[in-house]
């Protein structure tokens, strides 16, 4: 791979398409000597470019699913759509090439090219290959291995010697939209664009950043022993995928999800075992590491889903949608618990507390909801924690909560929540730049920057890290700030 | 004595102003080729970063992201929502920048918003390519997005108003094109031309299509108005294409009164002749069921043909006026807009007896020919029960459920006496007209303090008015908006019940959304449609079809002090009243010039009772005493059908379940057919009058055949058979019995299509 990309839409676009679907990691191996048409390499980026909005996870009209193979070959519920050898028998083509206009395909816009429409037809009736691997679907591996909490033993991991990124040049600071405390060690993962970088949450120097050239990293979560970091997101409206990192090294361990959107919440079980992501589809799809493959696909909610999270031990996954519903799963199979009926709009965030006895929500109707799992009962209800909208919450690890708002404050709540503090972004003693821009000078300890008239400056993000002590927060401007808990 | 500092000032000034001038003279000249000036067009100038209200939300009217089949539905689309044509600027920028940071909105890499993706169709979009790439439209949301997609600071001169550079197109030709322009006026005096930020529509694509451009571009012959929209304004442009002008030579037909005047001068305009006057036989039979809702007798018949004096017309007119079947006839229609119908002891408040006193109030103001004015804002005033005090009958009447809606209420005041749809301002700004939200909520709160308390039987209702009761809430914000006259800015002043407020608003003899809504109502009824149509939809993209004669008439109505009667006088009087069906051959293809007269159903119940009239069989209606006209009929039983009876049903009679004039139907239908064929109205009474009725008397009467046909003709259709009707008649009489010819031809004519129609 050359390290010196072109960040045009085109070239990330490729690049995002090799790296989302599931390969095998790190060295090469060898291509087919012939240059054969598939489903992966040719004909499902064009479709799910052209088709996906009404043929995909989302919606299926007609009962048409070309977000995958499988659902390609299955067709729609009228019939097959592809004949394996016979394009020209293939209602695909057929409705590719169709004059007139209700049977068109896509029934707006420009149709197809014809160069396109032959590379189809050339994948059907060369056999409707997969992928270049065989004409059989296989088991492709990962080659990872998850570890079970035996990795909770031993020094937590810290990231050491990471390779140099290149960042691309942006106009101004990508706010931070994800940020993780790794439940272990002194590191935080805060996204930027293209990539992610790790740091010191009381000092915020940087520790080392980790490539994600599938696009904007939406989500990011350590695993349980701190070993593992997952982020997850893409490009809005084209691509979509969690991927696997090793802390220390920075290197991809495992890639799994190909989403024709950007993914809004990821997360990794506890026996790292599991990734659940959350997707604009709606729906909450459980993917085994060790293989890639799809093990669960829950489409209970109506709207985006915006948050979820495993609890701490495995037994229950808790996902969250833009209406206000959230749901208990089981955290193995997927298997339905309780509804948790609280919020009036979107929910922003899932927390955990470390016992796994609470979780805590916030959401755009200012509330923060503490709910017992064991019945679904909102222990406590904060309304107007923040006016105009709770943006995050998260746990510490002596179970205090720390959340932010659209009122442009962070807070800290007890245990049993009484606010602890509040601290004003606006004026905070420490920030950050996060070193995008190629104007900008490097990280410094700087007063804020000014945000220009007319620009609201939002807190996005914020965690509490390993130590109990250190609060960090991520904000519209692309700084970070801490502060430290008495 | 000039200080120091005074002459460094005025030398500062006297050096600016020279500079200003010379750059605005070095502009004007480099610009006097190129356009308007910068910072007066629709694109921002290159140095200046676009404003979210002036610059961002005008690309998201134009490009049709805020359209109600868009993301400005009230769910919005594909999980992203705008206000509808952008009446909440501040939920709006919210919504695009903040909810979803970094998503929409991608001030880090600019050209990565997906705003600016899914406008220009880089990415897939339900909507498709709305903007090209690098067109002015793009440019703006880019400069803005780069700027780090500000909000406003501070408060931003609204739109108070547009104008087009033409409010008037004419076109000799086909095909023939001209570019509208559209300048916006803002509350700081500012105006710029917003023409590439406006959408265009037209009324009529056959006679005049609009494009996206302005441009304007004559299609077929006749006349129609194109419109343009921005930010909450529409102001519409008239647009006539002649027809060739060969052979058009106009008649100068003389002119009754004002009317004729502005009327003939459109249709001369047009190039279309008018028709001829229409006969007498053919004026006594209209002029008769269009104020007495029946037919002439034999007798009025008579008299009237034998009258020979020049005034007979204007006499007849004025004969009827003053008739109980005219107040009968007028009392009926507004009690049906009104809603007048009535279950007996329901505990709502549309018992039979408020009905009753509604109905007998508003007949006896009919009657004394009060100004109508003070009748409307009598009901708007009202308190009392609602037994006894008829004029509290709107407020039972437009409300029957149990609970008082003042914004059912305030809707249904407005489209009957402003003939103004005020419910599209509900939740977002009337989309083509001028009223918004605040205009909205300011009219309910005029009745949000008028209540329905218990009275002294289960029957009656007390009216009340309630002192405490809060104005309307805004649905934007929730604000409180006190009670506020359309159009105004400032509140009603004033303490206590705000109605009154109203009422003197509908009484000021300038008010011009009433005075035209009425005239234009008495005109639908006498002409057959309306200037304005439908009666009750005035708005900007529905103007006047002959806008100087509908003011005329308004200001014709003030003049008289807003009678009825008056004002019936003067347009059954006029020469385009009178004028016949029959059209010219440019006439042929006109439906709102008024250059003919129009062939007309009659009303079920006119017809009902003009086939009791010609007949002389009474007909009773299932609760009403023994007498009552189907005119003067009120549904007192729902069970039973729509209007409570059947008859009324099938010929399209008002189920009084809206104020919408569209009620009322005169569509044909398969069931009126037969049931005139083979059902009970018209056989059984043809039977009854035959064997002892008018139609014996008329066969006694009558010696010669000739005579026995002609006088059923006049009775029943008002007019003697033509020699080919009477030879082809007279010749069925050797076939058959003679009375049951004259049964026959009775029945004929009483199922013939010219029997049911007013022409």
């Amino acid at each position: 791979m050359p390290s010196l990309r072109h960040r045009s839409t085109l070239a990330a676009f490729t690049l995002a398409l090799l790296t989302a679907s599931p390969t095998i990691p790190a060295g090469d191996e060898g291509r087919p000597a012939e240059n054969l048409t598939t489903w992966d390499d040719n004909v499902a980026p064009v479709l799910r470019r052209t088709c996906a909005t009404c043929h995909g996870d989302g919606k299926q009209e007609a009962g048409l699913n070309l977000a995958s193979y499988a659902g390609a070959i299955k067709g729609s519920g009228g019939g097959e759509i592809v004949v394996a050898g016979r394009a020209s028998a293939s209602r695909l083509i057929q409705v590719l090439t169709a004059t007139e206009d209700g049977e068109r395909m896509p029934p707006d816009g420009d149709p197809l090219p014809p160069e396109t429409i032959a590379l189809i037809s050339k994948w059907i009736d060369t056999g409707l290959r997969e992928n270049a691997g065989s004409s059989a679907a296989v088991m492709r591996t990962l080659g990872f291995k998850a570890a079970g909490p035996a990795a909770d033993a031993g020094p937590a991991a810290v990231p050491n010697s990471l390779p140099p990124v290149i960042r691309t040049p942006t106009r101004r600071p990508y706010p931070v939209l994800a940020l993780a405390a790794s439940p272990r060690a002194a590191v935080a993962a805060l996204s930027g664009f293209g990539l992610i970088d790790l740091v010191d949450p009381a000092t915020r120097q940087s520790l080392g950043t980790i490539d994600f050239p599938e696009g904007e990293p939406l989500a990011v979560n350590f695993s349980r022993s701190g070993r593992l970091l997952l982020a997850a997101g893409g490009k809005p409206v084209r691509n979509g995928s969690a991927v696997l990192f090793d802390v220390a090294s920075g290197k991809r361990l495992a890639s799994v999800g190909d989403e024709p959107d950007a993914i809004l919440a990821a997360d990794i079980s506890p026996d790292e075992k599991l990734v659940a992501i959350g997707c604009t589809s709606r729906l909450v799809k459980l993917f085994s590491t060790e293989d890639g493959s799809l093990k669960a696909t829950i489409d209970k909610h109506t709207d985006w889903v915006t948050a979820l999270a495993f609890s701490p031990n495995g037994k229950y996954l808790a996902t969250a949608d833009r209406i206000g519903n959230i749901h208990l799963w089981d955290g193995q199979t997927g298997g339905v618990i309780l509804p948790l009926s609280e919020h009036k709009k979107s929910v922003r965030a899932l927390s955990w507390r470390s016992d796994s006895a609470v979780v805590a929500s916030c959401g755009e109707d200012g509330t923060v909801v503490w709910w017992d799992v064991k019945d679904g009962w909102p222990l406590a209800n904060k309304p107007n924690a923040h006016k105009d909208g709770v943006l995050d919450c998260r746990f510490g690890p002596q179970g205090e909560l720390a959340t932010c708002g659209r009122d442009g404050t962070i807070r800290v709540w007890s245990a049993n929540g009484q606010e602890l503090k509040a601290f004003p972004l606006a004026g905070s003693a420490t920030t950050t730049t996060a070193t995008a821009t190629a104007t900008a000078t490097t990280a410094t300890t700087a007063a804020n920057a000014s945000t220009p008239a007319g620009v609201r400056l939002l807190p996005i993000r914020v965690i509490i890290a390993a130590d109990g002590k250190t609060v960090l927060a991520g904000d519209t401007a692309g700084q970070t700030h801490s502060w430290t808990l008495p | 004595m000039h200080t120091p500092n005074f002459s460094r000032l005025l030398l500062q000034a006297v050096t600016t102003l020279a500079l200003v001038m010379a750059t605005r003279t070095a502009l004007s000249a480099a610009q006097a080729a190129d356009g308007p000036a910068p910072g007066t067009t629709a694109v921002p100038a290159a140095n200046t970063v676009p404003g979210f209200r002036r610059d961002v939300m005008p690309v998201f009217f134009r490009a049709g992201c805020n359209s109600g089949t868009c993301h400005g539905s009230a769910r919005g689309k594909d999980g992203f929502m705008l206000s509808l044509f952008g009446f909440d600027a501040a939920g709006d920028y919210r919504r695009t920048v903040e909810e979803l940071p970094g998503r929409r909105i991608n001030t880090a890499v600019p050209a990565e918003s997906l705003l600016l993706l899914k406008a220009t169709g880089a990415v897939p979009h339900t909507g498709g390519r709305r903007i090209e790439p690098n067109s002015d439209l793009a440019r703006t949301l880019l400069a803005w997005i780069e700027a780090g997609a500000p909000d406003d600071v501070g408060s931003i001169p609204d739109v108070t108003g547009i104008s087009v550079s033409q409010p008037s197109l004419v076109f000799e030709k086909i095909a023939a094109h001209e570019n509208l322009h559209v300048t916006a006026t803002y509350a700081d005096g500012s105006t710029r031309d917003v023409t590439t930020l406006s959408l265009f529509g037209t009324n009529n694509p056959g006679v005049a299509d609009v494009a996206v451009d302005g441009r304007v571009t004559a299609k077929g012959p006749g006349d129609t108005a194109v419109f343009a929209r921005f930010s909450r304004f529409t102001v519409a442009a008239e647009v006539i294409v002649l027809p060739s002008d060969q052979d058009f030579v106009w008649p100068s037909p003389p002119e009754n009164n004002f009317i004729d005047t502005p009327v003939f001068s459109r249709l001369q305009k047009l190039r279309i002749v008018p028709a001829e006057l229409c006969d007498d036989e053919t004026f006594l039979r209209r002029v008769t069921l269009d104020l007495a809702a029946r037919p002439p007798t034999i007798e009025e018949y008579r008299a009237f043909l034998a009258d020979s004096s020049s005034d007979k017309r204007a006499r007849k007119i004025d004969e009827l006026l003053a008739s109980e079947d005219f107040t009968d006839y007028v009392t009926a229609l507004w009690g049906e807009l009104c809603r007048i119908n009535s279950q007996d002891y329901t505990g709502r408040a549309d018992s039979h007896k408020p009905a009753n006193a509604f109905y007998s109030w508003l007949r006896d103001q009919i009657a004394a020919d009060r100004p109508f004015d003070e009748v409307v804002a009598d009901m708007a005033t009202a308190v009392g029960s609602t037994n006894t005090d008829g004029q509290t009958g709107l407020y039972t009447m437009l409300i029957k459920d149990y609970r008082l809606n003042p914004k059912v209420l305030a809707a249904d005041f407005s489209q009957l006496f402003l003939g103004v749809r005020m419910q599209c301002a509900e939740c977002h700004n009337h989309p083509f007209d001028r009223w918004t939200m605040d205009d909205y909520y300011g009219f309910v709160s005029f009745f949000t303090c008028v209540k329905r308390k218990s009275g002294s039987d289960s029957r009656d209702r007390r009216v009340v008015f309630d002192p405490t009761a809060a104005p309307a809430m805004h649905a934007v914000d929730g604000r409180p908006v006190p009670a506020k006259l359309p159009g105004a800015v400032e509140p009603v002043a004033g303490t206590g019940d705000p109605r009154r407020a109203l009422a003197a608003w509908i009484r000021e003899p300038s008010n011009d959304l009433f005075n035209r809504n009425i005239v234009n109502r008495l005109w639908a009824q006498l002409m057959g449609v309306g200037i304005v149509d439908p009666v009750d939809d005035f708005r900007a993209t529905n103007p006047p079809a002959n806008g100087p004669l509908l003011d005329a008439l308004a200001t014709r109505f003030a003049q008289h002090g807003r009678r009825l009667r008056p004002m019936i006088r003067d347009i059954c009087n006029s020469r385009v009243y009178q004028l016949s069906v029959e059209p010219t051959p440019s006439g042929r293809n006109d439906q709102r010039q008024f250059s003919h007269a129009r062939l007309r159903r009659l009303r079920a119940d006119v017809l009902l009772d003009s086939i009791v009239a010609v007949t002389g069989v009474p007909r009773s209606f299932p609760n009403a005493p023994a007498g009552t006209k189907a005119i003067s009929y009120i549904n007192r039983n729902h069970y039973y059908s729509a209007t409570g009876d059947y008859v009324l049903d099938t010929f399209g009679q008002s189920a009084r379940e809206t104020v919408c004039a569209c009620d009322t139907k005169t569509d044909p239908s398969l069931s009126q057919v037969m049931h005139l064929l083979v059902g009970d109205t018209v056989a059984p009474r043809v039977q009854a009058a035959a064997s002892s009725g008018v139609l014996r008397k008329i066969i006694e009467e009558n010696p010669t055949p000739q005579s026995v046909i002609e006088a059923i003709f006049i009775r029943t259709l008002a007019r003697r058979p033509t020699p080919d009707e009477l030879q082809t008649l007279l010749q069925l009489l050797q076939d058959g019995k003679p009375e049951a010819v004259y049964a026959d031809i009775f029945a004929g004519l009483l199922d013939s299509t010219e029997f049911l129609f007013n022409h």
